[in-house]
């Protein structure tokens, strides 16, 4: 509920007592008021009306000395109930005269006889004149009734009204006050509600506003809030903050910068070694040895590979924490992509004496368009992930989408689920399953290695796709990770793109006895650099830095260049300026740049310099064999680190 | 300073000069003809003189008056007399006789004319209605009240005593003009009050004092002649209203009470009740109109009107002697005309 809303809910009660209890005050008061007037102007009746007509009469006999004469008494004594008649009728009061000595009714307007209850009549004295009144019932009716005597004549004279018009007019006051009372709460509770509006609910907002701008952007906000008391106060306080928050920022994010400096350096420094062992090993494994020798050597490649890949999570961790993971769209073949997995990742599977089923629904002739990269690390982490979890049993991974696709491009959900027969995971442990460095046991890691980053790297790319992943497990049944992304799709044509099968038919056709100028500092990645690139039927020529290395191309005969980039004397990204600059064909030598560096930024940096492709160490053969070939292809290749 | 002296002189001279013509007034004559001399056109006229002379001072007032002794032919006379003399500033006639006569004066069409003392200026031919205007140069108020309103006025008196049977009463009369109209004016509207009968007693008018007495022994004899038919009498306006001791004759001879009177002195003298202008203020209302016209105002457009100060008077030994109980609004109106 917003706060407006709370206030008025608060206020419109309260109010509503308020308004109550003081209506009711008013009315109390103006039944008094009222009734005090209905026998004011009752009592001024028979005072100022009744009692003058007859005094009025009896001083004019008085005066002309007819006092006396009974034909004139009666006669004025006539006019006198004439009067009052008209008086009845004029003002629908009863009037009635009686004897005041014996009681006989001389005179009444009532057609029915008048006994009044007097007792608890109040007494009163009006135009000097002793007045009686009070409430009576008379034939069952109420009544409101003043008296007095007229002595000379020794007359009791009684005005009566009926208390209905009063009662009425109470009813209609009561009415009316109940109607004021609630007009007086709406009113107030609109003027409570735009005053609460202008000077709290407003104000609040544009704090809350730019509260939730500081949250966002983390920059310094400015309050347009002129108020001079504690809201004014606290938008003054927030625009502190505000500044605080910026700096904090700034700072955070230098220092972030600098851990991921430190992050490349490390990146680097510890890749150069590696890929040294890692080459070495495989090298060794390629010489004559001793089945134990094989072994140790064996075992060697496979711990540098752990390493290798244990470093490649912390990094790829640390740049998606570091917000440096940036989304890459491109429009591929999600169904080739996915059969090119299996495919890769079934000779795992297959050691594990598990299969690995791909199924998909119309997807064939579906194009996409996300960040290849990051959902085909996704689904490696989890396929991997589930293979490493089943033995003799099934890993099977479908892909569909949530929307038909069409001719034109339009944004889709893409949902891809890898579901094993595997070990399952315990309920309790399935909410922290997506923790970094977590797996559903401790004794798992020892059991079946790895960091317990993949899973945590896997969902944090889903997210930054817009997606997420979800888990469904049963113990010793297995478990089904449902990857969701925002993607866009469209019905590809024949042509639009290039399916793996078709790059697979052209990649058969590697160039053989290439001449290939290997530039590497390091004279242990540079043995096992060339060594590799002999497998491949190269001929290699080395040199330890870039000055040599633009060199040597000058001088002609070069097909291709390894080019390291951090080097003594010349570095690649300078030296591949040199050759960019040199005339003629020899400035289109394709340079392919060697690095321990892991960070897309900076592969891209160095293809801006003049680079065509980037291979991140530590080297593979593989990954050797596929540069090669997209230079074969001659297209623009994406970075494939 | 022989030059300031001489200054001084005249402006000494000049300012006498202009101080004595300050205080001169003007002069201005007026002829007054009055029919006879009866009380209420002797006292309505000097109410005049002395109302026109207070409301008046920087004039001076030349009054001639004449006295037409109840004669229309000697107001013609009068008139023809005053024809060859120069004309007055204004001339007013008293009482319906003088009045007929001035009006019908071919010689002062062009002197302003006022009446006073004219109970039916309308039935006298002065104007076509009450509230019109005079082509002859003439102006006034009649001085009596409506007939209806006095039948409603006796009528009241009587209906408060629930009579069973309807009052009859004679109407005395001369054949003096304004006192057959208005007797002629209550008979056309006898027929409206179911309490009153009216019977008319009439007497040939006749001029001069020894007529007035003639005309009471008329009266009185006819009265009494009737004792028995009538409950009581009216006393109509005119010269026999004025006649000394027709009340007091008709009590004796008759026994019958006068139950309505046209004039002050005969309620005195035992009439029931009676409406009547008095002479006071009859006079003073005829001054303010004769200072208009004197300040140039033109008598032709001054309208004939009615007066509108009336005097009621009531006799309660009458109303005793009846058993006539006079309702309390007539003898609050009465004030100081009550008489026993």
């Amino acid at each position: 509920m917003r706060i407006k809303s709370k206030l008025l809910v608060i206020y419109i009660p309260i109010l509503l007592i308020g308004m109550a209890l003081t209506g009711y005050w008013a009315y109390l008061t103006a039944y008094d008021s009222v009734r005090e007037r209905e026998y004011q102007l009752l009592t001024q009746t028979l005072t100022l009306n009744v009692l003058e007509i007859i005094d009025e009469r009896r001083e004019l006999l008085i005066e002309s000395g007819l006092e006396n004469v009974p034909v004139f008494r009666e006669a004025y004594q006539k006019e006198v109930f004439e009067e009052l008649k008209s008086l009845q009728q004029a003002t629908d009061r009863h009037f009635a005269i009686s004897d005041r000595s014996t009681g006989t009714v001389i005179f009444s307007t009532s057609e029915s006889k008048v006994v009044l209850k007097a007792e608890d009549a109040k007494k009163a004295t009006i135009a000097n004149r002793r007045v009686a009144f009070g409430e009576s019932n008379v034939n069952d009716t109420d009544v409101l009734f003043a008296c007095a005597v007229f002595a000379p004549w020794n007359w009791k004279v009684t005005v009566l009204q009926a208390a209905e018009p009063l009662q009425s007019s109470l009813f209609t006051i009561a009415w009316l006050t109940s109607l004021v009372t609630l007009f007086a709460v709406v009113i107030v509770s609109l003027l409570m509600g735009k005053v609460t509006q202008v000077f709290v609910v407003s104000p609040i907002e544009k704090i809350k506003s730019a509260a939730s701008r500081i949250a966002i952007d983390h920059k310094k906000v400015s309050i347009d809030l002129q108020q001079n008391d504690e809201l004014g106060s606290l938008a003054r306080d927030v625009e502190a903050m505000s500044e605080e928050i910026e700096q904090y920022v700034a700072q955070a994010q230098q220092a972030n910068r600098a851990k991921t400096d430190f992050l490349a350096v490390m990146s680097h420094e510890i890749r150069t070694p590696l890929n040294g062992i890692q080459g070495l090993a495989t090298l060794l494994l390629d010489t004559p040895l001793s089945d134990k020798q094989h072994q140790y050597a064996s075992d060697l490649k496979s711990s540098a590979s752990i390493l290798a890949t244990v470093i490649n999570d912390v990094l790829d961790l640390s740049k998606i924490e570091s917000g440096m993971s940036e989304v890459d769209v491109t429009e591929f073949d999600l169904d080739a992509m996915l059969n090119d997995l299996i495919t890769l990742l079934g000779t795992n599977a297959s050691a594990n004496s598990t299969r690995l089923i791909y199924s998909s629904k119309n997807m064939e002739s579906v194009a996409v368009t996300s960040d290849i990269t990051k959902l085909r690390q996704i689904i490696i982490n989890l396929v991997s992930n589930a293979i490493k979890f089943t033995h003799k049993g099934t890993v099977s991974i479908s892909a569909k989408l949530k929307q038909p696709s069409t001719e034109a491009m339009s944004d889709n959900r893409l949902v891809i689920a890898v579901k094993d027969t595997g070990i399952g995971i315990e309920p309790d442990r399935l909410e922290h399953i997506f923790d970094k460095f977590t797996q559903s046991d401790s004794s798992i890691t020892r059991k079946y290695g790895g960091t317990g980053l993949g899973l945590a790297i896997a969902k944090q790319l889903a997210q930054i796709l817009g997606g997420d992943i979800k888990v469904v497990s049963k113990v010793g049944e297995g478990s089904c990770f449902t990857v969701t992304a925002d993607v866009q799709s469209r019905l590809k044509s024949d042509s639009s793109i290039e399916s793996s099968s078709a790059r697979k038919a052209q990649g058969a056709s590697l160039p053989t006895d290439l001449k290939v100028l290997l530039a590497e500092d390091n004279a242990i990645n540079a043995v096992v650099a060339q060594a590799l690139l002999e497998q491949l039927h190269c001929h290699v020529e080395h040199v330890d830095n870039g000055l040599k290395a633009a060199a040597r191309v000058e001088e002609g005969g070069i097909d291709v260049v390894f080019m390291d980039v951090h080097m003594p004397v010349m570095d690649g990204i300078e030296a591949t300026k040199r050759i960019r600059k040199l005339e003629g064909e020899l400035s289109k030598t394709p340079v392919i740049g060697l690095t321990a560096e892991a960070f897309k930024e900076r592969h891209i940096s160095f293809k801006q310099a003049g680079m065509d492709d980037i291979v991140t160490k530590p080297v593979t053969v593989e990954a050797l064999q596929e540069s090669l070939l997209k230079l074969a292809l001659n297209k623009e290749v994406p970075d494939n680190s | 300073m022989l030059k300031v002296w001489f200054s001084f002189f005249f402006a000494f001279v000049f300012s006498v000069a202009n101080l004595s013509s300050a205080q001169a007034k003007e002069a201005l004559d007026l002829v007054i003809l009055e029919t006879l001399p009866v009380p209420i056109v002797a006292e309505s006229r000097a109410e005049f003189e002395k109302e026109l002379i207070r409301i008046m001072p920087d004039h001076d007032f030349n009054v001639t008056t004449y006295n037409a002794e109840g004669s229309e032919v000697r107001a013609k006379e009068i008139l023809t007399e005053l024809a060859l003399e120069p004309a007055p500033d204004l001339i007013v006639s008293v009482a319906t006789l003088a009045t007929r006569a001035l009006n019908a004066s071919e010689e002062f069409v062009d002197t302003p004319k006022l009446f006073m003392v004219v109970s039916a200026p309308v039935e006298e031919g002065i104007v076509p209605a009450i509230g019109a205007t005079s082509k002859r140069n003439m102006t006034g108020e009649s001085h009596v009240l409506d007939a209806k309103v006095k039948l409603d006025m006796l009528d009241g008196v009587l209906r408060a005593s629930k009579p069973t049977s309807p009052f009859t009463i004679g109407l005395v009369h001369s054949t003096y003009p304004s006192s057959s109209n208005l007797v002629n004016q209550l008979l056309a509207l006898d027929s409206d009050y179911e309490n009153i009968n009216l019977v008319a007693v009439s007497t040939p008018y006749l001029e001069g004092d020894e007529g007035r007495v003639e005309m009471t022994d008329n009266i009185v004899d006819s009265l009494n002649q009737k004792r028995s038919e009538l409950d009581g009498y009216w006393l109509s306006s005119g010269p026999l209203a004025e006649a000394n001791g027709l009340v007091e004759k008709v009590k004796e001879t008759s026994g019958l009470l006068p139950l309505f009177a046209e004039s002050i002195s005969s309620v005195k003298d035992g009439a029931l009740i009676g409406v009547v202008s008095e002479p006071a203020s009859i006079g003073k209302s005829a001054a303010r109109k004769a200072k208009l016209i004197l300040e140039k105002k033109s008598a032709r457009d001054i309208p004939v009107g009615k007066m509108d100060t009336y005097t009621v008077a009531v006799n309660v030994t009458t109303a005793i002697k009846l058993q006539l109980p006079i309702p309390s609004s007539y003898l609050k109106l009465s004030k100081e005309h009550v008489y026993h």
